[in-house]
């Protein structure tokens, strides 16, 4: 995240596009040959990072292309620009065209500083028509030629004030991603970086949220009331549904703000932890031994009130390792728990299997509940409306089992159903008994 | 950022357009572009800061309602034409998308009063500047955009990149060189005809795959394309010998190039992408290496030729002029290109295989069969957790058949791999038949005796088609999306229900099934066998009869990536008793010397190093048992002391194995092992090795 070079470009009415000011000296187009007389100062002149005038048509370019952000690849940097074009009689040929560029490297990701881009040019855009800081209405259009040096001496006054600017914006931004430059007494450029985040993934009523931060000291009254109500909730037992109805909000609400918090990584989702669930390790668990920290990490997490002193009663990370690779298909938890009973003294087995998950070296192997016979449209005559007929109140049990039939029918895992329908793992199984369904594990 | 490390999953070439845009001594212009109406949305707000700060980008809804594909137009320009009460539809047609773009451009801050007005201005601007419907562009001036996009100079290596807002042009472009010839030749061709066309112009960096001759071409899709291919080669030698007058003198240099100035002096396949932000580099990265810059220079080749694109554009030029004269509508005359344009025909081919995430085989001058495609991603290795994105039904596998520590680079395939069809054998088998190359035929021999039950290795041994061109046709099947390449499959291995396999899709899965093998358990029956605790396939096959056909099954789920290999994995652990035990004595100075060579090479000891106790006295792993430090040598040494000889010698030769990267289910493939006796070894060192799956259990049967 650098800018390599901030530049600014206008079009002179002799000369066709130039550039005025830039930062740093020399980085956009070679300085003048007459400037530098002295042959051994000239050697220590970088050449510029790119070619100007091959770009020049699209930073300082037709009516069409301005008030547009234009970027452009040249020689591995990227040139980001807002060509901004003023019509004014006042003007020579009756526009001022000028664009402030940012300089990047090609690879890198520029969309922060499309902002800043757009920004520099509308702010200028304001200050010249309302106050004409840039060129004003010094520039006549019946300028005569022996005013020419006159004319060349008022740019060079021009490039020095955007000099100044400009150099502060890239000095500011590439060491402390803000800037706030006073201008006059009524303007000032205030520009902050903000990092393009990826668009917070959905949230689903059987997610657990496990939080990051401790999100309690964080709260102010300030914010959101949805958020105050449910933070004291995220306790990464709870799902997503169970929370909205704990802090007695709704679910959509809650569901929101999940996902911005979730945006700004305050939360990470796992799913609902359960005695009688699987999880298998994946071949990421390699980063248990390879990776500095993580086993440490680790440790400390699965042990929630660690007493000092009392390492021996610790396990070791062989132990801890060896422990996570004995998980595996087909083995519920809580048989694992009874035959390790022994190592697991004083580990705490939701934080030992939420760890896991959330480094992403176990999943969860879900139930999944499939139609033996495939589509499960034929399943409902005859047989269930007779029992339905002989129970008293039997409506409410064939109201539970065509529920289960549409979930089951639209491919929804068992935590999915357990959330909607608010039962148990056990008693959705016991419900689907007789129906025609075979449990798969995935 | 998030978007480098993590390239997205899904498909999506976030392809707006293909243009063509080129120079000649008039000026730029821009013959044809595909779709004839892009639909341009600004980019799906990525990010909330962006969305929030920028006012530029919301889009109007009047731009959703746009559509590309003909019939669409063809109802949407009669509407519009009634509508207006112009009876010119193609005027109705045209200045309803201008004011669309404009619309967009304005921040929508316009309303459909306003709207209208525009439109009629936008007609009386028509009228007076004689523009033509194609004379603009998602709302830029065709000639100003021509020009942008045909700069004098070439920036970098060739690649052209700049953007609009939001719209991304990227391509190569292509210029005629000052000798007026398109492409560099390495030397000077005096006895013309006797080479073939194909072999002469292999210059400036092919990637060597046109010494492959079947890499270019697809595998027998579009047979006809392929035919005329096979049949024009010969003809394609008589035009290039009436085209190498041009070669003969300088006189002719300078006369080609004043001739060809005139028609054209550079073109430009332009693609227009609207990609996400955080998606930027990435998408326009694909497009640019898989499909822009190939296409460009096939059009290269084609051109230095015959000048077969300045052709194609004079024909478009052509019908585009008669166009304007008979006041044809905007979608009619696009028809008409494409239907009488080869080069119209391919750019629309390729937007629309390519947008559409598919293969593009297009025929260029009726000679060049090119396929194009921004390569799918067919396997993952990480399953993606509850909150990333999900693209379920992908195979999920961490057999990486690519470059598997062959030392063969990436090109090759592993020879202990072989290939699962994608497609039906007998399909792509018809497919080959309709061709009738050389190439097409060794394809065919190799489809019949490739099956996913055996290794390249001894497919070649029983085939006799030797190892090496097994694996560059396999490779070939592969990159064209007619195969995956998997470990044989075997009933002795294990297989569980895919957690990645696309359960929402399984009711198809499970007709499909139903159709393929009526006669054996249903699929969910199978699946539910799959799902307890690991166990060898072959435990759910009944009788040794059935085999053949669960192994077919397997082979169908694997296909559609309902399961998927369950692979051991196994490090070396050093308890504290053989510590204890080991002879070398290490002197109190040498303790802390040793224990940072370990931790800079493999032992990992996961202790406090500050602790007073020597971290090398408690249980540890030997993270790189093949190239163990000298005191990891001796503890292995100390492990194997009371074991014969011959499962010590195996187990040096496991050790490569045991490092957490590695299935234990190669060793007896790759060490050409008995697997029992690898059972053996495995089971006197049971209380060394931790496994991440019950290995020794699952293998009993041996």
């Amino acid at each position: 995240m650098h800018i390599k070079a901030i530049f600014f470009a206008i079009f002179h009415p002799q000369n066709g596009p130039l550039v005025i000011a830039q930062v740093p000296d020399h980085s956009v187009t070679p300085p003048p040959p007459s400037c530098s007389p002295d042959p051994t100062q000239s050697v220590d002149i970088d050449p510029p990072l790119i070619d100007f005038d091959r770009i020049s048509d699209f930073l300082i370019p037709k009516q069409e292309l301005c008030h547009r952000l234009v970027t452009v690849v040249t020689d591995q940097y990227r040139v980001l620009g807002y060509p901004v074009c003023l019509v004014d009689p006042k003007y020579p040929r009756n526009e001022f065209i000028f664009n402030f560029s940012v300089v990047l490297e090609e690879e890198q990701d520029f969309s922060v500083y499309k902002s800043v881009v757009r920004k520099l040019a509308k702010m200028f855009k304001a200050l010249e028509e309302q106050t004409g800081w840039l060129i004003g209405d010094w520039v006549e259009p019946e300028e005569h030629l022996d005013q020419l040096e006159k004319q060349q001496e008022r740019w060079r006054m021009v490039g020095a004030r955007v000099y100044a600017l400009i150099e502060q914006v890239l000095e500011d931004l590439n060491n402390y991603s803000e800037c706030m430059i006073p201008i006059d007494e009524s303007n000032s450029i205030n520009i902050k970086l903000f990092p393009t985040y990826a668009p917070p993934p959905p949230v689903q009523p059987f997610h657990v949220p496990v939080s990051t931060i401790d999100l309690a000291t964080h709260i102010t009254t300030s914010w959101d009331l949805t958020v105050q109500r449910i933070v004291p909730f995220i306790d990464g037992i709870n799902s997503v549904r169970r929370i909205s109805e704990l802090a007695n909000c709704d679910y959509k609400l809650t569901a929101k703000a999940m996902s911005h918090l979730l945006y700004y990584g305050c939360l990470v989702m796992t799913d609902v932890f359960q005695f009688s669930a699987i999880y298998a390790v994946t071949p990421e668990i390699s980063m248990l031994l390879h990776e500095k920290g993580v086993m440490e990490e680790c440790i400390a997490y699965i042990y929630p009130s660690i007493i000092p002193g009392t390492e021996n009663a610790v396990l070791s990370g062989v132990d801890v390792f060896t422990l996570y690779c004995s998980l595996g298909q087909g083995l519920t938890l809580k048989k694992w728990c009874m035959e390790k009973s022994q190592k697991l003294k004083g580990v705490d087995v939701r934080r030992f299997i939420t760890f896991g998950v959330i480094k992403g070296f176990l999943y969860r192997v879900h139930k999944w509940p499939v139609w033996t016979t495939g589509l499960g449209t034929q399943e409902t005559p005859g047989r269930e409306r007779v029992k339905m007929g002989d129970v008293l109140g039997g409506g409410r049990e064939d109201e539970v089992k065509a529920k289960l039939r549409k979930f089951v029918k639209t491919g929804c895992c068992l935590d999915e159903i357990c959330t909607e329908m608010q039962m148990s793992g056990k008693e959705v199984l016991e419900a689907m008994e007789d129906m025609d369904v075979t449990i798969l594990c995935r | 950022m998030a978007s480098a490390t993590n390239p997205p999953l899904t498909p999506n070439s976030c392809l707006v357009a293909i243009l063509l845009v080129i120079r000649s001594s008039s000026g730029s212009s821009l013959p044809f572009h595909f779709p004839p109406r892009p639909r341009f949305e600004p980019t799906p707000a990525a990010s909330r800061i962006t969305s929030l700060t920028t006012d530029y980008d919301t889009s109007t809804s009047s731009s959703s309602s746009n559509s590309s594909s003909d019939e669409d137009e063809d109802r949407q320009s009669t509407l519009n034409g009634r509508h207006n009460g112009t009876g010119c539809m193609t005027e109705g047609d045209y200045s309803d998308s201008e004011s669309r773009t404009r619309v967009s451009r304005r921040s929508g801050k316009r309303r459909d009063r306003e709207v209208s007005a525009e439109r009629a201005q936008e007609r009386d601007d028509r009228v007076r500047e004689g523009l033509m419907p194609w004379d603009k562009f998602l709302g830029i001036r065709t000639d100003v955009l021509a020009g942008l996009l045909t700069p004098y100079t070439a920036s970098g290596k060739g690649k052209f990149e700049i953007s609009v807002d939001d719209m991304v042009f990227v391509g190569q472009p292509v210029r005629l060189r000052p000798d007026g010839t398109w492409r560099k030749r390495k030397k000077r061709r005096k006895s013309q005809g006797k080479t073939d066309a194909g072999n002469d112009d292999d210059d400036e960096g092919e990637n060597g795959e046109d010494s492959i001759p079947v890499q270019e071409e697809g595998p027998g899709v579009g047979p006809k394309d392929e035919r005329l291919n096979a049949l024009s080669r010969n003809g394609s030698d008589t035009i290039d010998v009436t085209n190498d007058a041009d070669d003969e003198g300088e006189a002719g240099d300078r006369e080609a190039r004043r001739k060809q100035n005139e028609i054209m002096s550079m073109f430009h396949m332009v693609f227009v992408l609207n990609p996400p932000e955080l998606e930027y580099h990435y998408r326009v990265r694909e497009v640019y290496e898989y499909v822009a810059k190939r296409f460009s220079r096939a059009l290269k080749y084609e051109q230095a030729k015959d000048g077969y694109v300045s052709r194609e554009v004079q024909k478009i030029m052509r019908l585009k002029e008669h166009a304007a004269h008979q006041d044809m509508r905007y979608s009619e005359l696009w028809r008409q290109l494409t239907d009488n344009s080869s080069l119209a025909y391919a750019m629309m081919r390729v937007f629309l295989d390519i947008s559409q995430s598919r293969i593009a085989h297009v025929l260029l001058n009726n000679n060049f069969a090119l396929s194009l495609q921004i390569p799918a991603i067919t396997e993952i290795s990480v399953l993606p957790s509850i909150t990333d994105p999900q693209v379920p039904g992908l195979p999920l596998t961490t057999a990486n058949s690519f470059g598997d520590e062959e030392h063969k680079g990436d090109t090759l395939l592993g020879k202990h791999f072989t290939l699962l069809y994608l497609e039906d054998a007998a399909t792509i088998l018809k497919d080959l038949a309709a061709e009738s190359t050389e190439a097409s035929a060794s394809l065919q021999h190799f489809v019949k005796s490739c099956i996913p039950t055996q290794s390249f290795l001894t497919i070649s041994q029983q085939s006799g088609i030797p190892l090496h061109e097994i694996q560059v046709l396999a490779r070939h099947l592969v990159q064209w999306r007619k195969a995956r390449a998997i470990p044989p499959l075997q009933a002795r291995d294990i297989y569980i229900v895919s957690p990645n396999a696309d359960m929402k899709r399984l009711p198809q899965y499970i007709e499909k099934y139903r159709k393929e093998f009526p006669s054996l358990p249903a699929l969910p029956k199978i699946l539910g066998s799959l799902s307890g605790s690991p166990k060898m396939y072959n435990t759910i096959i009944p009788t040794k009869d059935h085999r053949p056909a669960y192994l077919d099954i397997l082979a169908w789920m694997m296909k559609y990536g309902l399961v998927t290999q369950l692979r051991s994995f196994a490090w070396v652990k050093v308890p504290r008793s053989i510590k204890l035990q080991s002879p070398i004595a290490l002197p109190d100075n040498m303790i802390n010397s040793t224990s940072s060579l370990l931790s800079n090479s493999s032992a990992s000891l996961l202790e406090d190093p500050e602790s007073e106790d020597p971290a090398l006295l408690r249980d540890s792993f030997i993270l790189e048992p093949d190239r163990a430090s000298g005191i990891e040598s001796a503890w292995l040494e100390m492990m194997t002391r009371n074991q014969s000889s011959d499962i010590k010698a195996l187990f040096e030769r496991f050790l490569k194995y045991l490092n957490g990267r590695h299935a234990l289910e190669k060793i007896p493939v790759r060490e050409m092992v008995p697997r029992k006796d690898v059972r053996k070894v495995f089971k006197a060192l049971d209380e060394y090795i931790v496994y991440v799956c019950p290995f020794l259990e699952t293998c009993g049967n041996y």
